[in-house]
């Protein structure tokens, strides 16, 4: 159940990333003042991000959950 | 200078595209720098202060919460980016367009033309803008919006000379226009 809960929240935190990295992409590509910037920005923002994602994605799946709740 | 927010009328050129100063932005980052350094500073020398109290999971489980954070500062600093970057000032030879990001979900769009400003001053007041030499600009007009601003920009002064200037360069073309006109009145054949 608290396993459960757990991973339940971890979806919710990684949609909010999710959304509010679609917000900054869509405010940079919409209202990039010069096509460069764009680029740029975009390429600053979004490569570390998948890095991160795909990071967190890789360790929240190494955690034994049930190791550590075991007791509740 | 292509741009994708205005268009450009006849003969109309742009001059100048302004940002706030950088240092306006810097004051928001510091505070940002201040919390990640604290949390990894956190993070780094519990472990080393109390070694025994963490097994492979809890290091784990320690990585992933550095990651959500890095992840949240990453975003939260790039929302601080898309509000200051995305004010923009374009300055073209017949208007000033204001671009302002207020928010997220907040853009607003005005423009002045030079024809109907009265007054311009320039401010800078306070240490770090003396020194930086950054400002307001207060652009006084007979407009239904009495005041156009444009706020932290750099070198205020040179802006309002910038401004001047091109209001000095539409009344001379306006003279110059009244000029031609009378002469084709009085000499209707040259």
């Amino acid at each position: 159940m608290v396993i459960l809960l757990i991973q339940g929240l971890y979806a919710v935190v990684m949609l909010m990333v999710v959304v509010m990295s679609a917000i900054v992409v869509f405010h940079i590509v919409k209202y990039s003042y010069s096509a460069s910037a764009k680029t740029v920005t975009l390429a600053l923002f979004a490569i570390p991000m998948v890095i991160l994602f795909i990071a967190s994605i890789v360790l929240f799946s190494s955690i034994n959950l049930a190791g550590i709740f075991s007791n509740f | 200078m292509d741009n994708p927010f205005i268009e450009l009328g006849q003969g109309e050129q742009i001059i100048a595209v302004l940002h706030r100063n950088w240092f306006h932005i810097a004051k928001q980052y510091v505070s940002v720098f201040l919390i990640t350094a604290v949390f990894f500073g956190a993070l780094i020398s519990v472990p080393i202060f109390f070694p025994d109290m963490f097994g492979a999971d809890v290091r784990t489980v320690i990585a992933l919460l550095e990651n959500l954070f890095l992840m949240g500062i990453w975003i939260y600093g790039f929302l601080i980016w898309i509000d200051y970057w995305f004010d923009i000032w374009i300055m073209t030879n017949q208007r000033v367009i204001n671009i302002e990001q207020e928010g997220m979900f907040r853009r607003s769009t005005s423009e002045l033309n030079y024809a109907k400003v009265q007054d311009v001053t320039a401010l800078v007041e306070g240490f770090f803008q003396t020194v930086i030499n950054y400002g307001d600009v207060q652009v006084q007009t007979a407009g239904t919006e009495e005041k156009f601003l444009l706020r932290t920009i750099s070198d205020p002064n040179k802006v309002k000379e910038m401004i001047m200037g091109q209001m000095q360069n539409k009344e001379r073309a306006g003279i110059d226009e009244l000029g031609e006109m009378l002469e084709q009145k009085i000499n209707p054949h040259t």
